[in-house]
Order: structure tokens, then sequence, then C-alpha cells
């Protein structure tokens, strides 16, 4: 099972996998934008370069060269880590998610993932808790008002939020009896994806993840109208856009996770196995549609409304699933 | 070699930053501090091959438990520290005293015990840290403690219910 790689190998797929990830979310939010002027009925970017294909470029430029600015308020050192821990935590996600079989180059033995841990679904959890430190943090260290409420908005949402989806996929892990990713994968194909026999779990875990991810109708720790930007008013430049970058690196990790879980990962037909890739490709473009289609159409939640839904109605329908999906797994799988 | 360097490297960081905890005077860098103690924690649980314990301790506790401190800490806002003498300031020379016979203690212990490692060589373990053998653990070695836990936690969030409420209906009667 264990694939042994060089390690110069594993460097290069590493910066690989980092400056793809990093790469897909500039364009990422230039499709937001295109898309969302779509949705409302105009054209969006279509300026810079081929039909606007240039606007992130010229948006890094732009941020990079603005005043890097701490508050007199702020706590320095915090206001400086705050970004960086949250970028950290998100990229290191895409490693552990599965793009592909094993394979052979130059005469090495080579994976495609990043890698393959036991406890692969468990470590992606753990990063997205950590990952949130980076917004509590970031806002109280800006030692503003708006910022704090903000910060404190995220810590209540994030624990709401992350009980429903630990609960929403726990039904996936029973019936592929794994925590590895790849594992889960490899059931997937041996099976059906597991959409189809869990179709409640990938419900609630598509809203808990819209809420994990801060997205419209669950942006109330940056609503801009109620908190001016949450824990986001006081960053400027460079470390605004770190931010950023951690938001939509979040949404194409927890897309990622979606399609391995529910959707087969890279399981597809047609394509021959080194361009497997595709289908996960594919599969979290859907997600990412998902996400701004959402954001195009619905309006922010008010907060008890936010609270409600999380506790009294994803909690309990995550737990019904967990119950139905034990029952069943314990009468008809049999014990290996 | 690697795994030496990576266990002094956590091992120091869970010392000094448990040693943070107790001496900021700052609740929300206290706070801060302890995340530092769990995860280099969890980095020693990873090096004593328990991933499983690992991820947890990083999602339970640093993800969920320090979260609900700093949500307090961050509501209740900060106090400004107290001025004045230390009124336990006479009983520092006791303090100190029981700490220190507290340490000499535990190193007399270490250096008298036999754990494995210490004088003979590494005894395997064997699979206890792995997701499959902690929930072999659970549900067949010791099933009834793990069920009586349960219990016991159910007990706990009934309670906690009944005692919100309680205040609850105590606020809408104001």
């Amino acid at each position: 099972m264990s694939v042994h790689e060089p390690f110069w190998l594993m460097l290069i797929k590493a910066g690989l996998l980092a400056f793809t990830v990093i790469t897909i979310f500039a364009y990422v939010m230039l499709w937001e934008r295109k898309l969302l002027g779509r949705f409302q009925a105009r054209y969006g970017p279509n300026r810079t370069g081929l039909v606007g294909y240039m606007q992130p470029l010229a948006d890094v430029v732009k941020l990079i060269f603005k005043e890097d600015f701490v508050p007199r308020g702020a706590n320095k050192v915090l206001f400086h880590v705050a970004p960086v821990m949250a970028i950290a935590c998100a990229v290191t996600g895409i490693a552990i998610i599965p793009f592909g079989t094993t394979g052979e180059l130059f005469g090495h033995e080579f994976t495609m993932y990043g890698t393959d841990l036991s406890v692969g679904v468990l470590v992606l959890f753990a990063l997205s808790g950590l990952g949130f430190y980076g917004m509590i943090l970031g806002g109280w260290a800006s030692g503003n008002k708006y910022s704090l409420l903000g910060a404190a908005r995220t810590a209540a949402q994030l624990v709401s939020y992350e009980v429903a989806m630990g609960l929403s996929i726990i039904g996936v892990i029973m019936i592929a009896q794994s925590l590895s990713l790849v594992d889960i994968v490899n059931a997937q194909m041996n099976s059906v994806w597991y959409i189809l026999c869990q179709p409640l779990g990938f419900a609630v875990f598509v809203v808990a993840a819209v809420a994990e991810t801060n997205r419209t109708p669950f942006d109330l720790p940056e609503a801009e109208s109620e908190l001016v930007a949450g824990y986001l008013t006081e960053y400027g430049g460079l470390k605004f856009a770190i931010f950023a970058m951690a938001e939509y690196v979040n949404m194409i990790v927890l897309s990622g996770l979606g399609a391995t879980l529910f959707l087969g990962g890279f399981d597809g037909p047609w394509l021959p196995q080194w361009l497997s890739w595709l289908w996960l490709l594919a599969k979290i473009f859907v997600f990412l549609f998902l996400f701004i289609w959402l954001r195009a159409t619905l309006p922010r939640l008010r907060y008890d409304q936010l609270m409600r839904f999380g506790w009294k109605v994803l909690l309990p329908l995550a737990t019904l699933n967990l119950i139905v999906t034990a029952i069943v797994v314990g009468i008809f799988f049999q014990n290996d | 070699m690697g795994e030496r360097i990576a266990f002094a490297i956590a091992a120091a960081g869970a010392l000094g930053c448990a040693a943070g905890v107790v001496t900021l005077s700052n609740p929300f860098r206290a706070a801060v501090s302890l995340i530092g103690t769990l995860l280099s924690v969890a980095v020693l649980f990873l090096l004593a091959a328990a991933p499983f314990a690992a991820a947890i301790q990083v999602i339970v506790y640093a993800g969920a438990i320090v979260v609900l401190f700093l949500f307090v800490i961050a509501y209740l806002g900060e106090r400004p520290p107290r001025i004045g003498p230390d009124p336990m300031g006479r009983w520092a020379f006791l303090m100190a005293t029981g700490v220190g016979v507290l340490v000499a203690l535990g190193l007399i212990g270490l250096l008298r015990s036999h754990l494995p490692g210490m004088r003979a060589a590494f005894a395997e373990a064997g699979d206890i840290g792995s997701p499959r053998a902690i929930g072999m653990a659970f549900v067949d070695t010791h099933s009834l403690v793990f069920e009586a836990t349960s219990l016991v936690l159910l007990i706990a969030a009934l309670g906690a219910v009944l005692l919100a409420r309680r205040a609850v209906l105590g606020e809408r009667g104001r």
C-alpha cells in the first residue's frame, strides 16, 4: 500500500500543488466576479487583457504597492502573524486531497496525492479549526470594535457548524471503513459514489461547508453592512489579499473534500489514468459554481437565525443520518 | 536523530508555552500560549505513533475549547492590570518550596523508574494509536467503561440544559 517516494519528488510535488492551488484561487476570484456580473445582468470585469483574464495579475500588483498599515491600538505581533496562520493552514489542506492513483516517473514510483494519512479527514478538520484562529486573532489584534465583533462571530460560527460538518461525513467514513481519503475514493470506485447512499449527509455537508468558509448567506463575521468588514476592517494591501486568498483556498480545499467524499474524487469514465485529475478539477468547479451561485442568490441570515439553523436543524439532521447509516452498516455489512 | 530533534523542539515548545499560560498577565495572550502548548503536545502524540490522538487533540482542544475561551475573553474585554502589592506575596517562599519539592520528587521518580527506552532499548508498543485500534479498545476491551462514560456525559448535558432553562425562565419572570 505505502509507496516510497524520493524526497526531491515530494518537494517538487508540494511546490507544484501549492502553485496550482494559488493560481486556481486567482481565477476563482475572477470567475466569481464575472459570474456575479452575469447573475446581476451585467458584464463583470472584461477590460484587463483578453476579456479580462489579466485582472488577477493587475489586482495583485495593485495590492502589493498599497501602504502596509498597522493601527496604533493593534497588537503588532499577532496582527502580522494572523494572516500567515490563515493561509498556511488553508494551503496545507490541499496535500491530503488525492487527485490520481500511483504511477511511475523516470523509474521512480510516485503517487498523485500529496500524502495519504490514516487519519486524513481528521487532519483536514484540524487544519480548518486552526485556520480560523487567523481570523479570530486578526480580529482581536486589530484593536477595533468591529474587528472584535467579527472575531467573536467567527468563533461562535466555527464551533456551531464544525459539529454538524463532522457528523455529516461520519456516514461516509462508516461505509468506506476508513479515514484515509485515498481509501475512500478506492471504495467508491468499487461501489457507487456516496452521494447516492448519503444524500442527506451530502446536503448537510454542503450547507456546513458554506458556513465554514464564511460565504454568503453565512458571511456574518465580515458582514459589510453591519460590521464594516468584521475581522478584515483594519487589514489592507498584501495582508488583506492573504486573508482573501485563505478564504478562497479554503473554498477550493473544502470543494475537493466534498468531491472526494461524495462524488467519487478523481473517479470518472473516458479519461486515461494519468489524466484522472481532470475529473477532480471538474467536480471542484461544480462545487465552486454552487458557492458563487448561492452568494448571488441568497441574502445574509440574521445572527439568531444562523445559530438556530446550525443547532436545531443541521445538527439533528446530521445525527439522524448518522444513526440510520450506523444501523444499516451494522446489519448489512459483513465484518472483516 | 530527526525524531529526537522534533521531540526536543516539541517538548521545549510545550513547556515554554505552558509557562506562558500561567505567567502572562493578559488573558488573551495566555489563551494564545495555550494553543501553542496544545499543538506541541499534538506533535508529541504524533511522535509516539498516535496520529488519531494528535488529530483529536487539535480538533477538540485547539479547535473548539480554546476558541470558546477566546470567545469569552473577547466579550469580557481587557481589564486593566491590578495595581498594588500582591496579597499572596508573603506566601511566595512557601509556594517556591512546594514547587521545588514537587520537581525534586518528579525527578527522583523519573530517574528510579524503568520506562521503556530509559536504560534498555525501546520496547515495541504495537498498534495502539491507529483509529482502528482505539475503536476496538472502546467497543471491545473497555465497552463497559465506554458506555458508563457516555451515560455520565448524557447526564451532564441534561443537567446543563435544565440549569440553563431555569436561568432563562428566571430572566423572563423579571
